[in-house]
């Protein structure tokens, strides 16, 4: 039985998140009787863009085995410089310019303490996420929140627009899909998720390698930050607090395997971020609580990343040295 | 030999306390300096205390499952979940606050059980495990309680729990159980064996499946004085939302990394005991100093992230100046 579970398991896995994602949407349409309207889409699509744009990025760091749990903070302090830097009159563009110069230079430095001080990246950026909690506390200035005014919000409401939304997400997306399916970045990255010792003795160098993926995922940090600005003109010191973990869970839920490596597939992170939403969509429009909402979506992810992890299950419990 | 031992006793004592006895005498001093006493007047000394209580017990939790190879996001929520259900049975049963302890730990034990018998039929990696756990357990105790908590402010038999005697009470013996626990039982040579070693522990016979259900219980028995103590020091607790539990983890990571620089000289018990002391006490001292709340959780984190680089390069840093110590010497050998 076990091993006709495997046979199959094995051959299906990669097609379960895509399956799980159509049952959802099929499951979605029955709730909205088929007639899903534009502004049921956009919610979506609003709730979507963010997190896809943050997984899609991570996906690269995620291939290497490791993980950024500061990702969703650094878009905090990404999106309050953007505003800080709005409000002293950047304009929108020199706006979307800052986030993404701050979102690239927090992984700049998460690369930097990952590869020349040869810090573990979950641990790291664990101690990282509470610098970056620190500095964005400090930024808003003792306050709660910090506003674009609502006199100069006018530029930054004009690319509050779902059609914005897409083609930030699709550009990203397709830039990552090349680079990561089709270019020796990707392919580096999985052998190095792999077996780092294997990468390092055919002349894979991890240190650059570690630092090209955090410019990666910077630069997704500073997009999604741009997205987050542009539909909220305001952060608060909340902002990204649990992003991090709400991206782990896209990604495994997408069907990254935790170990990174050659089954990595740069769709997870998409395809996690949208089963996600429409769980919660789902729940939402049923009615369920809060509270039972939320448990029935942790019954539901680990279920599917049980049957997805089907193929490769050890005989020894799964564990990693952190120290 | 005995005069050798006792030579090495010492040197480890004294290895041991330098780094908290040289803190709070820094603080103390910055705080002379400023005209400021160190305690607030009043509860001052409860509220330190307290939230070094807060941190022993989250990172006795923490270590144990990190130090097995294990991340844990959920143990916020188990804490959060064993004080809304143990809450309500001790609410029901008319207890004191002892048995309130008691039924906390029980159920404590239970969800953590529960928890490590999913990672055990799952076999999925434990950080994935606990995110699935963490999400359940939020949801469990804002649905139990209907998004109200719990509270016992209006029952004054069960709030003596976080006064000064009954806290200090609770550490003692939870740090003679733990210490016994890890140096003189099966269970704690065989989380050694399998720490060290995960593959040989096993080949030669040994089960690891039960020692991480222990573990587990162990860890969720931990958290659940976590929310013992909260609720009786705030007479309250609301049910947390969206993995906001997980900040339960991260309160703890600064006297962890402190214990781990201190384990080569001290019992790993009582290095988290002096590292959550230690901890504790720089944030009191930023705090008494006038520090923003902003700027202490600054110099912490920037302080964590230096004791986590020095862990792991310090020998490398060592070597390197006293290479270049060995060069300057023989340069004026030479000269």
């Amino acid at each position: 039985m076990r091993d006709v579970l495997l046979k199959y398991g094995n051959k299906l896995k990669p097609a379960i998140p895509f399956a799980g994602l159509i049952l959802l949407a099929v499951v979605y349409l029955f709730v909205t009787d088929f007639h899903p309207t534009p502004f049921h889409l956009t919610t979506i699509i609003n709730q979507v863009a963010v997190m896809a744009v943050l997984s899609t990025g991570a996906v690269f760091i995620f291939a290497l085995g490791s993980f950024d749990i500061s990702l969703g903070v650094a878009m905090g302090v990404s999106v309050c410089v953007g505003i800080l830097a709005y409000n002293a009159g950047a304009g929108v563009v020199g706006m979307l310019f800052v986030c993404l110069a701050v979102g690239i230079g927090v992984s700049l430095v998460n690369s930097v303490l990952s590869s020349v001080f040869r810090l573990p990246v979950f641990i790291m950026t664990m101690a990282m996420l509470t610098v970056l909690t620190a500095v964005l506390q400090i930024l808003i200035g003792g306050k709660s929140s910090l506003l674009v005014p609502s006199g100069i919000q006018a530029p930054i409401k004009a690319f509050d627009n779902l059609w914005v939304r897409l083609l930030f997400v699709g550009v990203y997306f397709a830039i990552c899909l090349v680079l990561f399916n089709y270019t020796k970045i990707g392919r580096r990255n999985k052998l190095v998720g792999g077996s780092p010792i294997v990468a390092a003795q055919t002349g894979v160098s991890i240190a650059k390698q570690t630092i090209i993926t955090f410019l990666i995922s910077g630069t997704g940090v500073g997009l999604a930050a741009f997205l987050m600005l542009t539909r909220a003109q305001a952060v608060s010191v909340d902002t990204g607090a649990s992003t991090g973990m709400d991206v782990m869970m896209a990604i495994v839920f997408g069907g990254m395997p935790l170990s990174g490596g050659a089954h990595s597939k740069i769709a997870a992170g998409i395809v996690g971020s949208l089963s996600i939403v429409l769980v919660s969509q789902i729940l939402t429009m049923l009615g369920v609580s809060p509270g039972l909402s939320q448990v029935y979506k942790a019954v539901l992810f680990l279920a599917v990343v049980f049957v997805a992890s089907l193929s490769y299950r050890e005989k020894m419990l799964s564990r990693a040295i952190m120290f | 030999m005995k005069g050798a031992y006792m030579k090495r006793l010492a040197k480890n004592i004294l290895l041991t306390l330098i780094v908290p006895v040289s803190v709070t005498a820094i603080m103390l001093t910055a705080c002379q300096i400023k005209g400021v006493p160190f305690w607030a007047p009043g509860s001052g000394f409860r509220a330190f205390i307290y939230s070094m209580m807060l941190a022993v017990f989250s990172a006795f939790a923490l270590s144990l499952h990190m130090f097995a190879g294990r991340f844990d996001f959920s143990l916020g929520s188990v804490a959060i979940l064993s004080a809304v259900i143990g809450g309500k049975i001790a609410l029901a049963a008319g207890t004191n606050m002892f048995g309130m302890l008691i039924i906390f730990l029980i159920v404590g034990a239970v969800l953590g059980t529960i928890s490590g018998l999913l990672y055990l039929l799952l076999n999925l990696p434990p950080m994935i495990t606990s995110l699935g756990v963490a999400l359940a357990y939020e949801g469990l105790s804002f649905a139990f309680s209907e998004g109200r908590g719990i509270q016992i402010a209006l029952h004054p038999e069960l709030l003596g729990g976080a006064a000064l005697t009954p806290m200090f009470l609770i550490l003692a013996i939870s740090l003679i159980i733990m210490y016994a626990l890890m140096n003189f039982t099966r269970f704690g040579f065989n989380y050694r064996a399998i720490q060290y070693g995960q593959k040989i522990a096993v080949d030669t016979g040994l089960n690891e499946k039960s020692n991480a259900l222990v573990c587990y219980a162990i860890c969720g028995s931990l958290v659940a004085i976590v929310g013992f103590l909260r609720l009786s020091y705030n007479g309250a607790l609301q049910p947390q939302l969206n993995l906001s539990t997980s900040g339960t983890i991260f309160s703890a990571m600064l006297p962890l990394f402190i214990a781990a620089l201190m384990v080569k000289v001290c019992e790993s018990n009582i290095a988290l005991v002096i590292g959550c002391f230690t901890a504790t006490i720089i944030t009191q001292g930023l705090s008494s100093i006038g520090l923003s709340a902003q700027t202490r959780s600054l110099i912490s984190a920037f302080l964590m992230m230096f004791l986590l680089m020095y862990s792991i390069n310090g020998q490398k840093w060592r070597d390197y100046f006293v290479n270049r110590k060995a060069k300057a010497a023989v340069q004026v050998a030479v000269a």
